[in-house]
């Protein structure tokens, strides 16, 4: 059995004892068979000294069990890492961050407590999937929907926490922006409510966000301040009826102002769904074509002529791609706009967001379905799930083998840098990122479209792969912070990373001498004096550990 | 979610997929264990036979592509959540991976996990893996 550093076995045998009489034998986990079902399956250390591993492992069935746990931890000094499910693969899975730790498993805390219609809202205990929230909505005929990540099989509070997206109307899928109260346990074990949650018989926790006074619910999301065990969420109303417009232009430079009408329609609620921007003449699919090539086998080769003109582009030669698309009637760039609401008003919506478009020379328009909800089954099989808040596993076929992806991968680590909002930034990172590509020995994309999934900034979502040859996973580990230097040099940061990378990346956000860091290693000696909770996690470090690194 | 500690070995000993000349069959499953049901991803002709094969044992069969995701959500996990039974399959990696994690919840391990000779079967694109997954057995 592993031991966590600086603990005695005696001690460790005595928590773990006590431990035991808190949740009962049945739920405390020492063997290596068991504790081995928390290691993360794609990391990057994977079979190497570094990996990051439990010692064992506890799963409560109440929040008197976890404030338990935690007085026990305090007593022997012993660190915790609490996992709602511990599927938040690419960001760091289940593994703590610090090796040692006990994994806090929250996944039979898995109670849906509440949910209104009337409000649009639920209140969810930790181990609650997406799935789960949908079967029961489903289950009960609710006229909601769940905006759901993709993949759909972790925890509500685990991705809201991490700060994780969906894509659904702007105001659910950001899903921590969608929380409205919590319930924490903190280091000490006592029990805090935010929000109206304060406020003893409260009627309007899941309606009024910021209760009274510093509204600290945000210190609990990516930190080791506290272990949330219930949350509250606005759920977003079922809508009438969904359509998707798409915008297709001809030139390169177009996209300059295509970005600029989209953020414009954007910011003043002209549209709500997710935007996705693709390039038939680049061949950067969309995301929804791109989740749904995964089940195809059999794509098609690219037109050899049109391999050429994509290199002859990359040295700056666009005019020649640019008239291959005249002749092919492809477009250099596509943006979906999906509308959600009722059926007339959504046609009208997109009418607008056409007039606005118009201003671009050449710009053409395709009207998508219109979908009246819910989805008829055979609908359901023609789009993306997540757009209709249906949970899917369907990301998984992401590092399969394919004609683009010859060698199939284990996994993958996610590099998620947020850049400005505009064409121009676009086409900097892309010569950024190509060239540290290129200096680094990774596989060079041509060219990169980012994600919409943040409303007023975009993101770049860059998969390196985690494979089982160690040599690959170190040279891909070095890129990986080589790379976040080189996008903070640029004033790009990660948005989320996984344990392997969280210093690296706190390192980066270091204006004033690290004051962010340092006030959240003030926070954290604070109200974690023996530094028991999540030590290490999004670069939060108790004094003892920052003193011994 | 049950115990897992209390289960340290598997309980469909029998239970097979077995590898031969390119095909594969399932056999066995004699121990005890029912076997619920088989997965075979329906892009792939050596998936479609072992389903036929299996199907003739009589044994349910369910076709996939690539996405494991209602056959998960719909059939297994609502019979996982009243008890753990056995299915087999030849499918990709992914369904594979995902259920294996699922089924970890359920007190399932997966007890076979064999890669299956596409190339034998002139099916170049993604390699296939013939699984079982099974209930632990109470020590």
């Amino acid at each position: 059995m592993k031991i966590p550093p600086g603990i005695s076995q005696g001690d460790f045998s005595a928590a773990l004892d006590k431990f035991t009489q808190a949740v009962g034998r049945d739920w405390v986990f020492t063997s290596d068979e068991d504790v081995a079902l928390y290691r993360d399956a794609f990391s990057p250390f994977m079979g190497e000294p570094e990996e990051r591993t439990a010692s064992a492992a506890v799963a409560p069935d109440t929040v008197e069990q976890v404030q338990q746990i935690v007085r026990i931890a305090n007593q022997y000094k012993v660190p915790l890492y609490p996992i709602s499910t511990g599927r938040n693969l690419g960001y760091g899975g289940s593994a703590p961050a610090y090796s040692g730790c006990v994994v806090i498993d929250l996944k039979r805390m898995n109670r849906i407590l509440e949910v209104s219609e009337d409000n649009a809202s639920c209140v969810v205990e930790p181990g609650v999937s997406y799935f789960d929230l949908y079967r029961h909505i489903q289950e009960r005929n609710l006229k909601v929907w769940v905006d759901v990540p993709d993949p759909g099989w972790g925890s509500l509070i685990g991705n809201a926490l991490d700060r994780g997206g969906g894509y659904t109307r702007a105001q659910f899928r950001n899903h921590f922006d969608a929380h409205c109260g919590l319930e924490i346990v903190l280091p000490n074990g006592e029990l805090l409510r935010t929000g109206m949650g304060a406020l003893p018989g409260a009627k309007t926790w899941q309606q009024y966000k910021s209760g009274y006074g510093p509204w600290i619910d945000g210190m609990f999301s990516q930190s080791n301040f506290g272990i949330v065990t219930k949350m509250g969420f606005w759920l977003m109303p079922e809508p009438e009826a969904y359509l998707a417009g798409t915008v297709l232009t001809g030139k390169r430079d177009d996209l300059h102002q295509l970005v600029k009408i989209l953020n414009y329609l954007e910011n003043s609620g002209a549209f709500g769904g997710m935007p996705d921007l693709g390039s038939p003449l680049l061949g950067i699919q969309t995301i929804e074509e791109y989740a749904r090539s995964m089940e195809d086998t059999s794509q098609p080769p690219t037109d050899p002529e049109l391999e050429k003109l994509r290199d002859r582009s990359e040295t700056g030669d666009h005019a020649a791609l640019e008239e291959y698309g005249r002749r092919k009637s492809m477009a250099y760039w596509t943006c979906k706009l999906p509308f959600y609401g009722p059926a007339k008003a959504i046609a009208a919506q997109w009418d607008y967001c056409k007039e606005k478009f118009s201003a671009l020379h050449g710009v053409k328009f395709v009207d998508g379905p219109l979908y009246r909800l819910p989805l008829t089954a055979e609908q359901r099989q023609q789009v993306h799930w997540p757009q209709f808040g249906i949970p899917t596993l369907n990301m998984f076929s992401i590092g399969a083998r394919s004609r683009s992806n010859p060698e199939p991968t284990h996994g993958h680590m996610w590099f998620s840098p947020i850049i400005p909002r505009t064409a121009d930034a676009i086409f900097e990172a892309n010569k950024v990122f190509a060239a540290a590509a290129r200096e680094f020995d990774l596989p060079v994309l041509r060219f990169s479209l980012p994600s919409c999934y943040w409303e007023r900034a975009f993101i770049f979502i860059f998969g390196f792969p985690v494979t089982t040859d160690p040599g690959v996973n170190k040279k891909n580990r070095t890129a990986f912070y080589k790379l976040i230097d080189i996008a903070a040099q640029h004033g790009w940061g990660e948005y989320r990373t996984a344990p392997a990378f969280q210093d690296a990346v706190m390192n980066a956000y270091s204006f004033n001498n690290h004051a962010l860091r340092r006030f959240h290693e003030t926070v954290k000696d604070a109200i974690d004096p023996n530094g028991i909770l999540s030590p290490g996690r999004y670069g939060i470090w108790p004094r003892h550990l920052r003193q011994a690194s | 979610m049950i115990d897992r500690r209390t289960f340290v070995q598997y309980g469909v000993t029998g239970l097979v997929v077995t590898l031969a000349a390119g095909s594969c069959k399932l056999s066995g499953g004699g121990t005890g264990a029912e076997t619920h049901l088989a997965l075979f991803d329906r892009r792939f002709a050596a998936a479609r036979k072992f389903a036929q094969t299996t199907q003739a044992q009589g044994i349910s069969i369910r076709a996939i592509t690539g996405d494991v995701t209602w056959v998960w959500f719909n059939e297994l996990h609502p019979l996982w959540k009243r008890r753990p039974v056995a299915i087999a399959g030849l499918t990709t990696y992914a369904p594979l991976f995902c259920l294996e994690r699922l089924a970890w919840d359920h007190g399932m391990r997966v007890i076979q996990r064999d890669p299956h000779d596409i190339r034998a079967t002139n099916e170049p694109d993604q390699p296939l893996y013939a699984w079982v997954i099974a209930p632990a057995r109470s020590a």
